[in-house]
């Protein structure tokens, strides 16, 4: 404040870029650094790393979940933009702004510019999770208009916010919009009315409800549809908080045209999926062979959907470890992907039952292994490796399976015999993690189980070799999820012999399996035997262990009267009958 | 030239009313708003700086018509205006802030808005705390970051209200060094879209206070309010002229003052109707002022 030559100073002509942009994007700037959109930025990352730990990405199905993901990065922006354009007001500068050339309408649709931080933001988020995913083996092809609706979202928190703030400019009315637009998503769930309802769509802001769940194959979705419906109502909002005063043909036409879109997408949502989409995704399901490409070596056949051919890699890791330990020839494994038919709203029934008829004339094959196109990732990859490896085991073995999740009982049981023990640590050679999970699995003690011993006083029960003869334990029935196929049953007493297998070097107990590998892969040979032949700590009876536990005579009698009155291996099975 | 040019104007709130059949011409130089509380000094700067419209009468600013939305554009390129109480986005730095407005005052080249916005930072001496946030800021560096956005692009038309509350001496002696020659007639127009820089033969600055010294060292014309009337125009001479022989010195409070108080070597100066035989002095603008609002004047000066 020293020199008055300084006032001279040139000033420099600045026509050409109207007031909106430059001062959009300094909003913009200012939007996506503010600590709520910082705080539902972290959330958002949050929910995106949580939901796809331990599960390899399949692109063409997880991109739907991103945009869930975004959802409180979208909030935190509503909260964040509605701030911002009550700034003015709050801090009372709006007497000095309206002395400006820029006009208040200026002003509004600089913080509907203002969008664009947060959206980009976003933007990088969903580039992010897609490089990510694909740096970590995940599959598939993501729809782009799924990505997409993540940060259209976001803008639509933003759009919303400037309106409300213009509408309502008071500090409560930002996240009374937030409560409503929570409510207007979570409506057809609180007040019954359910996803098939046909108000539910225009009344779910953010999320496509009654929608069919992508499958890893097969993805009915109307993203497209969704994006326009979203990005309709994005001009619609911003045409709403910009015709405060006055009308302007400009305007008038641009809500037309947003009023024009949102229509449209909704009323595209609002179709059931086209049949002819619904049997070409139904025929990736039932005639998978006809869309799968296979790949042989002498000890294992695999087929994939030709965009799943990278899990190849993982799976025959997996067999290879298993049938390394398998002495002298055998067929190879085979093993197929199957996706999971297509879930779609009742209207389809029909179709479903047509192609459940088709299915039904072409049973499946007993000696696929039928996966699910979908795999771990870090540390969720064990149980996928221990079902696979278990499948492996079991197929080279020749051990029946043909249970499935619908009907769990029809599975038999191994309990009680060798080749259960030798499937058990078959598996567990699959890979390290397999392995441990097996271990930790044969092991765990059923932390909680109580008893009462013959004065009526309550013990904890954890040897697993006593809860094994209490419960009748069974374990181990990985199911591949998809289609869900399970194993035989394996009872927790083999388990523990499998266990002690492991703590021995596996090229010897490999060995000295080989030697009577015909016997230990009998059905008739108990697992008592294999345990006693190989020097392992053979079980005690029922009788002895449960009364070294000071469990209760009455209960002692019960259980060895059920070993007793059973059939050579049914005692290890209540339920099942046993494999033969 | 006029560039402020006010006919009966008239101006209420609800029951209150601000200004009463208001008329007034300005020129380029710098005019001093003088009057109680609540007399209007701050609705005529509302109107002057378009932020409010006049209900009744007309006014034209720099030769355009206020009331009509191009024109009222227009004059907003041209103006720069510190409101009595400026508010701050706290959040934001100094030169944040500033830089705001600029592009509100449709600086839209950043480079060359930079330029502009560390210019009159530098002016008003925040040069160094540009980068500090303004809720860090003193009152008075505040006072100089409102300053500091109402001289963006030298506006021909500059309306400050009350511009030096808050500011210790010194920065009010740099004040009136920055708008004494803010005011010199002969400075070019330096708003972006004003036209080519176009020449006004000189800048009009409109400022209100209650500092009478102030007006005495930078008005060349004063304009003194009461009750939403004009009660007064001209220079600061001729306001102080309105005391001529009364005012005087006495050992003790006269009679006939209406006003006296003691000074620093003991003897009371007063105003009013002297005494016969009283030992007159020079009267000031203040001296003018308080007799020309009587009592009422009482509000500002006690």
């Amino acid at each position: 404040m020293t020199t008055a030559v300084t006032l001279r100073g040139a000033r420099v002509a600045a026509r050409g870029l109207p007031v909106w942009l430059p001062l959009g994007l300094v909003e913009a700037r200012r939007l996506a650094r503010h600590p709520v959109t910082l705080l539902g930025l972290c959330l958002s990352l949050y929910f995106l790393t949580a939901q796809f730990w331990g599960v390899l990405p399949v692109l063409q199905r997880d991109d739907a979940t991103v945009g869930a993901s975004l959802l409180p990065l979208a909030a935190g922006t509503l909260l964040a933009a509605h701030i911002s354009t009550l700034r003015g007001r709050r801090h009372g500068t709006e007497e000095l702004f309206a002395s400006t050339g820029a006009a208040e309408r200026t002003r509004t649709l600089a913080h509907l510019v203002a969008a664009v931080g947060p959206t980009g933001v976003a933007v990088v988020v969903v580039v992010g999770w897609l490089a990510a995913a694909r740096g970590v083996g995940g599959v598939g092809t993501p729809n782009l208009a799924e990505l997409a609706a993540g940060p259209v979202i976001v803008a639509l928190g933003a759009v919303i916010a400037v309106a409300g703030a213009r509408r309502l400019p008071h500090p409560l009315s930002g996240p009374l919009l937030l409560l409503a637009l929570a409510l207007g998503q979570a409506w057809p769930n609180l007040f019954g009315l359910g996803t098939d309802s046909a108000i539910a769509p225009l009344l779910s802001p953010w999320l496509m409800v009654d929608t069919p769940k992508p499958g890893a194959i097969t993805d009915l979705r109307p993203a497209a549809a969704h994006l326009l419906y979203l990005l309709g109502v994005v001009g619609l909002v911003g045409v709403a908080a910009l015709a405060r005063r006055g009308r302007r043909p400009q305007l008038i036409l641009s809500g037309a045209l947003a009023v024009a879109i949102t229509v449209s997408g909704v009323a595209w949502q609002l179709r059931p999926p086209p049949p002819r989409a619904l049997q070409a995704a139904y025929a990736l399901t039932i005639d998978a062979p006809s869309y799968q490409r296979c790949q042989r070596d002498p000890r294992a056949v695999i087929c994939t959907y030709p965009e799943f051919e990278p899990l190849v890699a993982r799976y025959r890791r997996v067999i290879d470890g298993v049938l390394s330990r398998v002495p002298g020839d055998h067929p190879p494994v085979r093993v197929r992907q199957l996706a999971a038919p297509p879930w779609v709203p009742e209207a389809t029934d029909r179709l479903q039952s047509r192609a459940a008829t088709r299915a039904n004339r072409h049973p499946r094959h007993d000696s696929w292994i039928e996966l699910a196109p979908e795999w771990g990732a870090a540390a969720g990859t064990a149980p996928f490796e221990l079902g696979l490896g278990m499948h492996a085991a079991v197929t080279a073995l020749g051990i029946p399976r043909g249970g499935s999740v619908r009907s769990p009982y029809e599975t038999c049981s191994t309990g009680g015999q060798a080749r259960g023990v030798v499937a058990l640590w078959l598996t567990a050679q699959a890979t390290p993690g397999a392995a441990t999970m097996l271990r930790q699995a044969a092991t765990a003690p059923m932390v909680g189980y109580y008893q009462v011993d013959d004065q009526g006083r309550e013990l904890t029960v954890t040897d697993p070799v006593v809860t094994a003869y209490l419960i009748d334990e069974e374990v181990f029935l990985p199911n591949l999820e998809r289609p869900h196929e399970l194993t035989p049953a394996f009872h927790r007493l083999d388990a523990l012999y499998a266990v002690q297998l492991l703590d021995r070097a596996p090229d010897d107990v490999a060995a000295a399996l080989a030697r009577n590998w015909d016997r230990w892969t009998d059905s008739s040979t108990r697992s008592d035997e294999l345990a006693d032949a190989l020097g392992l700590v053979v079980h005690p009876p029922p009788d002895e262990a449960l009364r070294a536990a000071g469990v209760a005579e009455f209960t002692i009698r019960r259980v060895t009267r059920r070993y007793a009155s059973a059939d050579d291996h049914g005692a290890y099975a209540m339920f099942r009958r046993p494999c033969r | 030239m006029t560039t402020v040019t006010l006919r009966n104007v008239r101006q209420r709130f609800g029951r209150t009313t601000a200004l009463d059949d208001v008329s007034l011409d300005l020129d380029p130089g710098i005019t001093g708003l003088l009057g109680p509380n609540g007399a209007g000094k701050t609705t005529l700067l509302r109107l002057v700086a378009t932020v409010l419209g006049a209900e009744q009468g007309q006014l034209r600013l720099l030769d355009r018509d206020p009331s009509d939305d191009i024109q009222r554009t227009a004059i907003r390129r041209r103006l720069g205006y510190l409101p009595q109480e400026p508010g701050f986005h706290r959040q934001f730095t100094a030169f944040e802030f500033v830089d705001y407005v600029a592009i509100l005052k449709e600086w839209t080249q950043r480079q060359a808005r930079h330029v502009e916005v560390r210019r009159v930072l530098e002016i008003v001496g925040l040069g160094d705390v540009a980068g500090k946030r303004i809720k860090a800021l003193s009152g008075g560096m505040r006072r100089r970051v409102a300053l500091a956005q109402a001289l963006l692009g030298d506006p021909s038309l500059l309306v400050l209200d009350e511009p030096t509350a808050g500011l210790d001496p010194e920065q009010r002696l740099r004040f009136r060094e920055l708008i004494s020659t803010h005011g010199d007639p002969g400075q070019r127009d330096g708003h972006p879209n004003a036209g080519g820089g176009a020449i006004n033969s000189g800048r009009t600055v409109v400022l209100s206070t209650h500092q009478t010294e102030d007006v005495a060292a930078l008005c060349g014309r004063v304009v003194v309010l009461d009750a939403g009337r004009v009660r007064f125009t001209g220079t600061p001479a001729e306001l102080a002229g309105q005391a001529v022989e009364r005012v005087w010195v006495a050992a003790e409070r006269s009679a006939g003052a209406r006003l006296a108080w003691r000074t620093g070597d003991g003897r009371h100066r007063c105003v009013g109707d002297p005494p016969a035989g009283a030992e007159m002095v020079a009267p000031t603008l203040e001296d003018g002022y308080l007799l020309l609002l009587g009592e009422r004047a009482l509000a500002v000066t006690a």
